[in-house]
């Protein structure tokens, strides 16, 4: 715990998302929810404050006095009322509960031919972004990696952490470290499983980005594309990951176009695209409006929740896998 | 102006004399030269006692506070927290000393249990493991600033006239008898002299000056007593350290913080407060042998207060009271000493002298009556859950359907600061942060000043720089001794306030 | 010289790693937090001595132009402001004060203090008039967000058509690609627009931003979000760092360093009790206990190790460096000296 370094210098605020976004959901900003909030001996009664915010590590990176802002209102979170519980969020665990995974599986092209390899898509392109999944693995055959996609590895746990469901998170680690005990090799498309896979469950998983970097991929893609940064990738996983996005489409051919604030939130992260839908769409929505200032065709990122969050902005939107894929 | 009483000093007696005289039908007038709480009623632990500190060596004190204690928290539980007390003993400290406690606790009715060192330290996380016995008491911590609030607040609905911000300046003696007062009112409210009946000097620390206005003696000494105020709640409960009563003893659960004190110095005058860098070092490394957390803990703020003594020094000397008339003068009541946990029971004794004199029957109902019924304040943000325990009855003037925070270090409202400049009260940015607790967080009121003083600005004509400069030099005070993040806090205000804002330069 | 680390992202930083890259050295920059230059009011106070050409040359950008010279302005409580130099916005010609000011404020938002402000005008002999704008900003909600799209724009300049002062005094709400605004608002509404000078707020921000891009534009690499945990000596010599960043850590090998760290408000110096300290455990801290001057020290130049010898091949610049006239709320320009005098320093070694 460091919140007690705080000099209310404001930083954090001027850096945040939802705080600078018009249809913010009345959030006090990092510093009132992660530094002000746990310091009052009531603080039972501030519901669902904590849950404001994507964890998009934008306050972390902004404090100069380093204080672990997302992890203080994690902490919060895992306090959290079950009555205070969002509806969104409630049915997240009620789909965990039926299949696994937060949103329900649409999947269907599962490899179970016992390579030492998993690709572990995520939930998103399990569920609502199939096609996402589809285009990875073909990029990872045609680099010569083959892969299993199994049916039985189920919902990484991150989402829960950040909802406040910590126990279940824990149970679906036991289910996965099973499943995972028959790899030598994990990769993942979301910034976010691959954090939580290292960091959680400690095993070296490895993003769709740092496969990438090593194997010189050819992109056929016409037109001037942006970046979507993910937050999770950044400011995540590592900052040196996120420079090297840039420079593996730069290499396979892709014209692109470097915007300022392309490392900024696209909105959907922590639990606000199920919890806040409205304010996560709000700043996808500005976020999109930018890009469409610089004419760019399209938006490459590299993160499941970023191509869901934007896409629905009516904007292109390719993940890294997609615009590298063989054939599209 | 004629008045029946005047009572001299808004501290926590003169409140309280206020209201019992009220509560008896009697008519007065209370004044205080600063605000409300200016002298040791807000510069003091916030302890409220149950009388385990005075045990052995001042048994007529603990057994006073062991009474009040359970009175205050029936009558005025909204500003009290019920936090509990434990007194713990070190390996180092005089192993008899804690026998003789608990048979001290027995003989003046402090209700103690001793309770085992893992017990203690379940129930207390952060309690040094070494410690060797450890007691339960019914100490609790106690919001001065709102209790005294409370008391002024009921005195004036039951009749009585409370002026802050107004000065005793002099006094004509005829007959021996006062027969006139001069005041000086920093806002000419009072414009003529006040012609009272009985005059109570409740003036704390400034006892004897007061008393010198009619030429008559009051014997105090002065004694200066220093606190830390800690970032964030260090412990749950009261934590004291259980020796012969000395410097560094006590932790107290406050608000957002915990205080820790005192010390103890003679005093050159009722304003001679300040806190060294030695208090502050010493505090700390004391208390932090109760409570290892604390090393390195961040220090938001150092504060001093001034207590009248009688008879001895320092720690020996008495914490009861006295009440005295006047050598040569019939009509005035001077009374000195004691505690903020006894300040009812002083103000009654203190009443029942006054009726006496007035040949009013009527006796004491303080202990009876509740400081005013909780409000109903219910809703989800934590500045909300707040409003009850800040203001009591007082909370229900309070707007909740805008919720904007102006200080966010203590959570407050912008509403808060509204209602209290409707009362009137409030003169300036420290009247409004003893009443709201704006600016007394750790940022010390960088953040939320200029707000307070733009509300300010609302309603009254008034010079700003001054006012800034006035309450920013004090809060500078007290962190001037600041070690490691306060020192960093400290030079982030010294970049906007002087570096941008240019308050150093135009004076 | 080859390769060239710079750590620390401030007005120190960036400015030694441009002056580096335009020479052609290799630099890589690794920061993390919020510089102070970032809480700055962007206006630079005093006349740097040696480097006030490179300076310009430095800030010069597509988006806000820059004022020059003997300057005022007024802070966002109306107290008077001096600098030598502002964005084009922040101030006036010193001696040109307008006679009449409107102060532009958005009720319970503390981004302007109007009635301080307006009392604080009259004082100083300024006619003061208040506008305030119907519209709602939580206090929490940097304003800079409220005024992002164009209806609020249009709204602002329609209010303003309606006041008679001579200039208008806003609240600092425009980040740097929409500095533009101020002046098509000014064209709009026929009046001097004046941005309230602003600590902890967009002109710090705007500021860094430019510098950051300027830098970048020259060639140099910019880790950002990165921190350097420890520094490879070997003797008097620099010959690595390690960088950690997210979940990662890197060795880096270097031939150089400046260090531009800043002061204790950014953890560029730790405080021990009430002492400075060096983060890194390796150098000579001077004048420990004034957390507002000391900092490293240096002779010839260079940087000093705890048992005083003296670095071969880092130079230390900006607010980690001891310096005996820096004073409150002024830094900017000693802390760009200070850099033009490092890179000289390691150009000479
Ligand atoms: C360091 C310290 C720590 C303490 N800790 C505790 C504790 O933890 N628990 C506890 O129960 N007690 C504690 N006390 C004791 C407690 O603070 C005091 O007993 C109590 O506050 C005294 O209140 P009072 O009203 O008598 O005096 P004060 O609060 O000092 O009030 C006197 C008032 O008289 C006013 N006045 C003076 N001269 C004039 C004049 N000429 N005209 C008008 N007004 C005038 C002053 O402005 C002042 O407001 C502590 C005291 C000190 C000093
Ligand atoms: C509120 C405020 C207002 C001010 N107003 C003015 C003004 O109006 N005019 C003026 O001239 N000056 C002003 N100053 C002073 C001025 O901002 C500073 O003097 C100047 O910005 C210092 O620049 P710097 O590059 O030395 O340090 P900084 O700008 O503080 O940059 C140092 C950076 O290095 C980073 N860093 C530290 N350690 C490491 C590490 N190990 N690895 C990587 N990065 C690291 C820090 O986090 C920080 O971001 C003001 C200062 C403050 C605080
Ligand atoms: S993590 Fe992002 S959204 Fe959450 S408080 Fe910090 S800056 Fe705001
Ligand atoms: S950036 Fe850090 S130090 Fe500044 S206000 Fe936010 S939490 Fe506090």
């Amino acid at each position: 715990m460091n919140e007690d370094r705080c000099i209310k210098c404001g930083s954090c605020t001027r850096a945040c998302p939802v705080l600078n976004d018009p249809l913010g959901p009345g959030f006090p900003g990092p510093r009132g929810a992660g530094v002000d909030a746990p310091r009052f001996p009531e603080r039972d009664s501030i519901g669902q404050i904590a849950l404001m915010c994507t964890m998009c590590h934008a306050c972390e990176w902004a404090c100069p006095s380093g204080i672990s802002l997302t992890l203080s209102m994690l902490r919060l979170r895992s306090g959290l009322n079950e009555a205070d519980r969002l509806p969104g969020h409630r049915r997240m665990m009620d789909n965990i509960a039926s299949c696994g995974r937060t949103v329900s599986t649409e999947f269907k092209g599962w490899r179970e031919e016992g390579n030492r390899t998993l690709y572990f898509p995520g939930c998103i392109g399990l569920g609502r972004l199939t096609h996402l999944t589809e285009a990875a693995s073909s990029l990872l055959t045609a680099l010569g990696v083959s892969h299993d996609i199994s049916s039985a590895a189920v919902c990484c746990g991150s989402p829960l952490l950040k909802i406040g469901a910590t126990g279940v998170a824990e149970d679906l680690r036991r289910r996965n470290m099973e499943v995972f005990s028959r790899y030598d090799r994990v990769i993942t498309s979301c910034p976010g499983c691959t954090n939580q896979l290292r960091e959680v469950y400690g095993i070296r998983a490895e993003h769709m980005v740092e496969v990438l970097k090593g194997s010189d991929p050819r992109s056929k893609l016409d037109g001037r594309w942006a970046l979507q940064v993910p937050c999770h990738l950044k400011r995540g996983l590592s900052p040196w990951a996120a420079d090297d996005m840039a420079s593996v489409l730069v290499a396979a051919g892709v014209d692109v176009v470097r915007v300022p604030g392309e490392d900024c939130c696209c909105g959907g992260g922590g639990g606000m695209l199920a919890g806040f839908p409205e304010t996560s769409s709000s700043i996808a929505r500005n976020k999109v409006q930018m890009y469409r200032s610089t004419g760019v065709d399209g938006i490459i990122t590299a993160c499941p929740f970023c191509s869901l969050n934007l896409g629905r902005q009516g904007i292109r939107v390719l993940d890294i896998g997609e615009a590298l894929a063989p054939k599209r | 102006m004629r008045k029946d009483v005047l009572i001299i000093g808004g501290g926590a007696t003169g409140a309280g004399i206020a209201r019992d005289l009220a509560l008896r039908g009697v008519d007065c007038l209370l004044l205080d030269m600063g605000d409300f709480c200016h002298g040791a009623s807000g510069g003091n632990h916030g302890l409220l006692h149950s009388g385990g500190r005075y045990v052995v060596k001042d048994p007529g004190s603990a057994a006073e506070c062991a009474v009040e204690n359970t009175v205050l928290k029936r009558i005025a539980p909204f500003c009290i927290e019920d936090t509990g007390g434990l007194f713990v003993s070190l390996p180092e400290d005089d192993p008899l000393f804690a026998d003789r406690f608990k048979d001290a606790c027995r003989s003046t009715g402090v209700p103690t249990e001793e309770i085992g060192a893992e017990e203690a330290t379940s129930s207390e996380p952060g309690l040094n493991p070494l410690a060797v016995r450890c007691f339960r008491v019914p100490d609790g911590s106690v919001d001065p600033f709102s209790l005294v609030q409370a008391n002024i607040c009921d005195a004036r609905e039951a009749g009585a006239l409370a002026l802050n911000h107004c000065a005793v300046t002099g006094m004509t003696v005829e007959d021996g008898r006062i027969v006139r007062v001069d005041v000086q009112d920093r806002r000419g409210r009072l414009s003529s002299p006040i012609v009272p009946e009985v005059v109570v000097n409740a003036s704390g620390a400034w006892v004897a000056d007061v008393a010198g206005l009619a030429a008559c003696t009051a014997r105090a000494g002065l004694d200066q007593g220093s606190m830390l105020v800690t970032y964030g709640r260090q412990c749950r409960h009261v934590i004291n350290r259980l020796r012969e009563p000395s410097n560094g003893d006590i932790a107290v659960p406050s608000h957002t913080s915990t205080v820790l004190g005192t010390t103890s110095r003679p005093a050159r005058s009722p304003d001679d407060s300040a806190v060294t860098r030695e208090d502050v070092d010493f505090l700390l490394r004391e208390t932090s042998a109760l409570l290892p957390s604390l090393r390195g803990c961040r220090i938001v703020r150092a504060y001093g207060g001034v207590r009248p003594l009688l008879g001895g020094n320092g720690r020996e000397a008495s914490r009861s009271f006295s009440i005295t008339r006047g050598d040569a003068v019939d009509n005035l009541v001077s009374v000195a000493g004691g505690k903020l946990t006894t300040y009812r029971l002083m103000a009654e004794k203190v009443s029942d002298t006054v009726c006496d004199m007035l040949g009013n029957s009527s006796g004491c109902r303080t202990h009876l009556e509740a400081l005013g019924p909780p409000a109903d304040v219910e809703g989800g943000s934590i500045a909300l859950a707040r409003l009850r325990r800040k203001y009591g009855r007082m909370a229900s003037s309070i707007s909740t359907s805008d919720t904007r925070v102006i200080c966010s270090c203590e959570q407050v409202l912008r509403s808060e600061v509204t209602a209290v400049l409707k009362t009137g009260d409030a003169l300036t940015l420290a009247d409004v942060m003893r009443r709201t607790r704006a600016g007394m967080g750790y940022c010390q009121g960088l953040d939320c000043t200029l707000s307070v003083l733009e509300l300010m600005m609302q309603g009254a004509k008034m010079d700003p720089l001054l006012a800034l400069r006035e309450f920013l030099r004090e809060r500078e005070h007290g962190i001037s001794q600041a070690s490691g993040d306060q020192l960093r806090q400290g030079l982030l205000r010294e970049h906007v306030l002087n570096g941008v804002y240019g308050m150093g330069e135009m004076e | 010289m080859s390769r060239v680390l710079v750590i620390g992202n401030g007005a120190a930083g960036l400015f030694s790693s441009w002056l580096l890259a335009r020479k052609g050295q290799e630099v890589v920059l690794v920061g993390r937090g919020t510089p102070s230059t970032s809480m700055s009011t962007g206006c630079i106070r005093t006349r740097p001595e040696g480097c006030e050409r490179e300076m310009a040359e430095f800030l010069v950008n597509e988006h806000m132009p820059w004022a020059v010279g003997a300057r005022a302005g007024l802070s966002k409580i109306g107290t008077p402001f001096r600098c030598w130099m502002a964005p084009s916005h922040s101030t006036w010609k010193y001696g040109e004060a307008p006679g009449s000011v409107t102060v532009v404020s958005i009720e319970g938002h503390p981004a302007i203090h109007v009635r301080i402000a307006s009392s604080l005008l009259i004082a100083q002999g300024i006619r003061a008039e208040h506008l305030s704008l119907p519209i709602a900003v939580p206090p929490e909600v940097p304003l800079t967000a409220a005024f992002r799209s164009e209806g609020s724009w249009e709204l602002l300049a329609k209010a303003l058509r309606t006041t008679s002062s001579d200039a208008v005094l806003l609240p600092a709400m425009v980040p740097l690609r929409e500095y533009g605004r101020l002046d098509a608002l000014e064209r709009q509404c026929g009046r001097k627009v004046l941005e309230a000078v602003t600590p902890l707020g967009p002109p710090g921000l705007r500021l860094t931003e430019l510098m950051h891009a300027r830098a970048a534009g020259a060639g140099v690499t910019i880790w950002d979000g990165r921190r350097v945990t420890a520094l490879d000596i070997k003797g008097d010599t620099v010959r690595g760092a390690t960088v950690s960043g997210g979940s990662e850590v890197k060795e880096v090998a270097t031939d150089a360093a400046v260090i531009a760290t800043g002061g204790p408000l950014v953890d560029g110096l730790n405080i021990k009790g009430r002492e400075l300290d060096d983060p890194f455990g390796v150098f000579q801290v001077a004048r420990s206990t004034d957390a507002l001057r000391g900092g490293y020290a240096s002779r010839e130049g260079m940087m000093v190790r705890v048992d005083g010898r003296r670095m071969a091949n880092a130079v230390a610049a900006g607010d980690c460096v001891y310096s005996e006239r820096r004073d409150h709320g002024s830094g900017l320009a000693g802390a760009l000296d200070s850099a033009r005098m490092a890179v000289m320093a390691l150009e000479g070694a």
